[in-house]
């Protein structure tokens, strides 16, 4: 039970790190490539143990990233990652058997579901002022990134269960 | 539906948790502001004497600009109460300070520490609307105001607009934001306008939103297309909006509305 609660606390943090990585001021040239790290931890989170977190779980996430991302469509997070967790809690089971880079592989399908949804949303409220490559970039650094957020996670969850 | 519902909850929901995201907005930001206490910190003796001269010497010089300033501003005072109308007065500044964080990919949005918290005394009063300054020229207006910090939408903005004319010649004009950080665009400029580069656009004080007379942008590209209704013409922000660190919060003065009589009396000249 005690080892549990530590556990709740690191996913807690692990998503809060993931928010703060999403405001780090970046220069404006590089707007669009950073990485997208709230669905990449809530993806790991949800396909390591998709007996606890759920949709539900997404969906909290996303409504957090929701509030700190001013400027954006209320709830458009919040229903973007409601759906991708829907989806990582389907393929979970395939997921998990995946070697790293196939799992990085998928996350780059989930993270282009991820801006599809968020590209009809801001098309339907007006929001959409990004038509180049650049829109869609973030697909890819996540990609890209999804390695080294697995290897941290997987590392601390190793560490967390042995404590 | 779904989305609908909670399109003006989640904004309340923001300003309600504006308590929480406070810290983490400060978290976010401390690195950047470390780095620059180091920077200050570690500067050797000779830049910043260097520095101090520098900047004694520019001082000297604003403040000789200032004197003339004054001067003509009095005796346009004078001008305007002849002609019976009304004239503003230097408008009164609040300095806010940048946390350095990102929000919304692909907007033009900063966050400042200055909020409801600060609207208890008179003077100090942070209002959605309200216009920033930085000493170039205008940053953009505050769209939100929180409890600690308040959202500002930038003049490069894709959503933001700001009415303007030219400097030279009162050519009045709307500049658009397009989302990048060094480019603002004019829209419905004839082919045929007075308007050409390096031509200083100021605010116009049309919409009541922001002060008249602030500087904005400085043309840089006009291309008169003859084949369509209006020229392309793009200009750049002349407020440093990458690397602003300090701001000023803009409350315009009530118009003057005492006689004539009365201005010069207070400014004691006949």
């Amino acid at each position: 039970m005690r080892q549990r609660r530590g556990g709740i606390g690191f996913v807690i943090f692990s998503v809060l790190v993931a928010i703060m990585l999403s405001m780090v001021q970046m220069p404006s040239w590089a707007q669009g490539l950073r990485p997208e790290f709230l669905p990449l931890v809530v993806i790991f989170w949800v396909v390591t143990y998709p007996e606890r977190f759920g949709i539900g779980f997404a969906w909290t996430c996303g409504l957090a990233l929701d509030i700190f991302r001013d400027g954006a469509i209320g709830g458009q997070y919040a229903l973007t990652m409601l759906l991708i967790g829907f989806v990582a809690i389907k393929i979970h089971q395939r997921f998990a058997m995946y070697p790293v880079w196939q799992q990085a592989l998928t996350t780059f399908f989930l993270m282009l579901l991820f801006q599809c949804i968020l590209f009809f949303i801001k098309g339907m409220g007006g929001t959409l002022h990004e038509f180049s490559w650049r829109f869609w970039a973030t697909c890819f650094t996540s990609t890209l990134a999804w390695p080294f957020v697995w290897l941290f996670l997987t590392g601390m969850r190793n560490r967390i269960r042995l404590a | 539906m779904f989305l609908d519902h909670r399109y003006q909850m989640v904004q309340s929901l923001r300003n309600g948790v504006n308590f929480f995201t406070y810290p983490v907005r400060v978290v976010v930001s401390a690195p950047f502001e470390l780095g620059g206490w180091l920077l200050e910190n570690l500067a050797t003796r000779q830049t910043l004497m260097a520095e101090n001269r520098s900047l004694r010497a520019q001082n000297t010089l604003i403040k000789a600009q200032l004197q003339k300033l004054a001067a003509l501003e009095v005796e346009n005072i004078r001008l305007r109460g002849l002609l019976d109308s009304t004239f503003k007065i230097a408008d009164k500044v609040i300095i806010a300070e940048i946390l350095q964080v990102d929000l919304e990919p692909f907007t033009q949005r900063i966050v400042i520490n200055k909020g409801n918290k600060d609207n208890s005394e008179e003077m100090e009063n942070v209002y959605e609307g309200q216009a920033l300054i930085d000493s170039e020229g205008i940053v953009g207006q505050i769209v939100d105001v929180g409890f600690f910090t308040s959202t500002v939408m930038l003049i490069t903005d894709p959503n933001a607009s700001i009415p303007v004319k030219v400097n030279r010649n009162g050519l009045r004009a709307i500049a658009n934001g397009n989302g990048s950080v060094d480019k603002l665009e004019l829209v419905h400029i004839p082919n045929n306008a007075d308007i050409k580069p390096g031509d200083i656009l100021v605010s116009s004080g049309m919409g009541q939103r922001y002060p008249s007379r602030y500087p904005v942008a400085v043309v840089t590209k006009v291309i008169p297309d003859p084949s369509a209704p209006y020229a392309t013409v793009y200009a750049r922000p002349l407020a440093k909006l990458s690397q602003v660190r300090n701001v000023l919060l803009v409350k315009p003065q009530e118009p003057n509305s005492t006689k004539p009589r009365d201005i010069t009396q207070a400014e004691g000249k006949p």
